[in-house]
């Protein structure tokens, strides 16, 4: 977007211009102004992600606890990852912004797994069949749970997906992040890495 | 924001092009709307933006994209047909502020109808459709596909959140109309009237 400063130095131009009766140069410059304008506006509607934030909740809490079968068909406790530093993001397979989320999650996962992190991720809604023949498409190495009633979804209060929330050592939760992020990109890697040193 | 600014963009607006519109709200912020048509789909895309932060992008829905989707996540085509038939949108919307909280609830939004600009109507909400459903007896995980795909009927995004989904409308395909968007920041209230948006209908130039 341009910056006031530099609108007021187009507009002091135009004035300029305009007293010495350059109107083909007036013209010519509002096409370059407004197209850059138009530009920048459209760049910013195709880039659906912006920022890149991990905000803290208004209140750190207990996150619920539930026990859900895995991808392998296998009942897992949440409360067996306790210890690690835990991002669950609820997600589905007809999803695109958690779509496009999963290969930098995957990234993610294993440049930080040493460092007592791990990703869950929670799928809502879907049956094992049309998850599994999904991932078989990606390479996906953090877990997968099927929340197949969203019942964990709704528990945790999820407004929309993809949601993740990062859950701290002791099974709090303490940071919450709507709609979907670059995992690798380099403020969410800075951000995710004071979480892990601070928890 | 100074008026040296407003000037230089409305007057960019009258001089070279129609699609563009600058806006200021009660308390003078800025909001900048415009629309293209994608190039693929012909689908017609409304932009919003506010100097706060908030952005707003809706994008025509053609009713066999609605049955396509949905009869592949459960639904009877019979059955979705009542809900493509309506006035439905695809919507994302952002807060791009650097620290602001937003309060969103669908349910304060207004639809002016072009021909009819007294009545005030509101959106479709998802509880409306997923009773619905029950009615028809949908199975579970076609409702829960129904219920995310939507757009979240209250949310609460902070910096960088955002959120997408779908909208619908009592309006026949031919309607054209004006939405009027509100939302707050901050506890502050504010709104402001997306102009001359309509169905997807392939006779109906934007």
């Amino acid at each position: 977007m341009l910056s006031v400063k530099w609108c007021w130095k187009i507009y002091t131009a135009i004035h300029l211009m305009w007293s010495h009766n350059l109107k083909y140069q007036i013209e010519l410059i509002l096409k370059i102004v407004f197209l850059s304008f138009l530009f920048t506006v459209n760049s910013v509607a195709d880039a659906p992600v912006s920022k890149q934030s991990i905000k803290p909740v208004s209140q750190i809490k207990k996150a619920n606890e539930f026990t859900l079968l895995n991808i392998e068909e296998e009942l897992e406790e949440f409360k067996s990852y306790r210890g690690k530093v835990v991002a669950v993001n609820f997600w589905a397979t007809w999803c695109p912004p958690c779509r496009e989320e999963l290969p930098s999650m995957q990234d993610t996962f294993l440049d930080y797994e040493d460092q007592e992190f791990t990703i869950l991720g929670v799928n809502v809604g879907e049956n094992w069949e049309t998850v599994a023949s999904f991932l078989s498409d990606y390479d996906i190495d953090f877990p997968i749970l099927l929340d197949d009633e969203s019942e964990v979804m709704m528990d945790w209060q999820a407004y929309g997906l993809p949601t993740t929330f990062i859950v701290n050592r002791n099974g709090e939760i303490t940071h919450r992040i709507d709609g979907g992020r670059d995992w690798n990109h380099p403020e969410f890697r800075s951000q995710l890495q004071n979480i892990l040193k601070n928890q | 924001m100074n008026n040296q600014f407003k000037i230089i963009f409305l007057a960019i607006y009258l001089i070279v092009f129609g699609n563009l519109k600058v806006l200021a709200d009660e308390d003078d912020n800025f909001i900048v709307s415009h629309w293209n048509e994608e190039e693929e789909s012909g689908a017609v895309r409304w932009f919003l933006e506010s100097s706060t932060g908030f952005k707003f992008e809706i994008v025509q829905r053609h009713p066999d994209q609605s049955v396509a989707f949905y009869t592949a996540r459960g639904f009877s085509e019979n059955i979705i047909k009542h809900y493509a038939n309506t006035c439905i949108f695809h919507t994302s919307l952002f807060n791009n502020s650097d620290d602001k909280n937003f309060d969103i609830d669908l349910m304060e939004w207004g639809i002016l109808k072009k021909n009819d600009s007294e009545t005030q109507i509101r959106l479709l909400s998802t509880d409306y459709w997923l009773d619905q459903w029950n009615k028809y007896n949908v199975s579970k995980p076609a409702q829960i596909a129904f219920k995310f795909s939507q757009l979240p009927t209250v949310q609460h995004p902070s910096s960088g959140d955002w959120f997408q989904g779908m909208i619908s409308m009592p309006l026949s395909q031919s309607d054209a109309f004006n939405l009027e968007i509100v939302w707050q920041e901050d506890n502050v209230k504010r709104q402001v009237v997306l102009e001359n948006l309509h169905c997807n209908t392939s006779n109906v130039e934007p």
